[in-house]
């Protein structure tokens, strides 16, 4: 399981910075979305990953470390989600303002000259 | 938890966000009143800030702890001395810009005022909070407020830096949750005193996973303070903003 998250992490992360250092704000906005998943999964791994582990123990029931999840973690993607989610629609908002004013979709507002 | 002294210092985060509130309420009915609202809570935070700086001598360390839990699992404000004097030079920073901001520049654009009392808001948290995680969500409200602020009055060359800006502290902003998550996956806390205490008693094998998960915070810092050298993307940025925003958006 380490290493499928691992790879997912890393391919997503990659993928993200490559599509950010592209000239077109939609490759940037697409690439921020990309990074921030990453970023999302990667806080979900600091938990450590175990399946059928609960964070909340019935009453009664006496946890060990083995077959517990942190849900700190949890908690604090959620956040994350949430507030990356957020900016990124904020963001949104300047593209497509930029892209009226300067008439192009290069993210200086002007195409390079050739 | 006792007296209403201890209250005093989550006001520094209600005060301006109350007076944003209702700055929206009013939007452009009356310009008078959203100009009251915003100097009577500009000077309202000095007045603050002038008595929690009186206050953080007594105790060192004054916690207020937010909804009541213990601090190894809520949230809490810590007001120290470092925190008190931040707090005064924002607040004389806000006051000044808000002044000058009087003269011209909220006819440029809408919404300047609740603008800069949200980002008044962060600024403050930020100084206040002592949990990790909850800085990066004050980190986040200034950032917000501050996008705005860096926008107004439009035109091509303030979307364009604008833009740049935005892009710039995301990233930063995703560093900084990366660090974050580090820093919680080895020491098992956010809150910074917890952290503090914990830090000599670190596995040494673990040491040079926290070190770098501190290093990427320190990088995610740098580059929202636009420190050297990782400020390069500030001049065309500030160049571009309107004059009392730019003030307004760094400590």
């Amino acid at each position: 399981m380490e290493l499928v998250v691992s790879l997912a992490i890393g391919v997503l992360a990659g993928a993200g910075v490559w599509l950010l250092l592209r000239p077109r704000t939609f490759q940037v906005i697409l690439g921020l979305g990309l990074l921030s998943h990453a970023v999302n999964l990667f806080i979900f791994s600091t938990g450590g990953l175990r399946s059928g582990a609960a964070p909340i123990l019935r009453r009664g029931e006496a946890g060990t470390l083995a077959d517990y999840a942190d849900p700190l973690p949890q908690a604090l993607v959620l956040t994350a989600i949430v507030i990356s989610f957020a900016t990124t629609a904020l963001l949104l908002v300047v593209p497509l303002a930029a892209r009226g004013l300067a008439g192009t979709d290069h993210v200086d507002g002007r195409e390079r000259d050739r | 938890m006792s007296g209403w002294q201890d209250h005093l210092l989550i006001a520094p985060i209600l005060l301006p966000m109350l007076a944003g509130i209702a700055a929206i309420l009013i939007g452009d009915r009356s310009r008078t009143a959203t100009r009251a609202v915003g100097l009577a809570s500009c000077l309202g935070l000095v007045a603050l800030s002038a008595a929690l700086l009186a206050m953080a001598d007594a105790p060192l360390v004054r916690v207020y702890r937010l909804g009541d839990w213990p601090a190894a699992f809520g949230i809490v404000l810590a007001l120290d001395r470092l925190a008190a004097l931040m707090l005064a030079l924002a607040a004389a920073l806000g006051l000044a810009a808000f002044v000058f901001s009087l003269a011209r520049w909220q006819r440029a654009g809408s919404h300047v005022h609740p603008l800069f009392q949200f980002q008044l808001m962060g600024l403050n948290g930020a100084f206040l909070t002592g949990d990790l995680f909850n800085l990066f969500v004050f980190f986040e409200v200034m950032l917000a407020a501050s996008y705005g602020l860096a926008l107004h009055g439009s035109g091509i060359a303030r979307v364009r830096a604008g833009l740049h800006y935005i892009v710039v502290n995301l990233v930063a902003s995703l560093l900084f949750l990366v660090g974050v998550s580090v820093v919680h996956g080895i020491a098992g806390t956010h809150n910074m005193a917890d952290l503090a205490a914990r830090m000599p008693r670190i596995a040494p094998e673990d040491r040079a996973l926290l070190e770098a998960g501190a290093a990427i915070l320190l990088i995610a810092f740098l580059i929202t303070a636009a420190s050297w050298p990782l400020g390069f993307w500030l001049m065309p940025s500030y160049a571009a903003a309107s004059a009392p925003a730019a003030p307004a958006r760094r400590r």
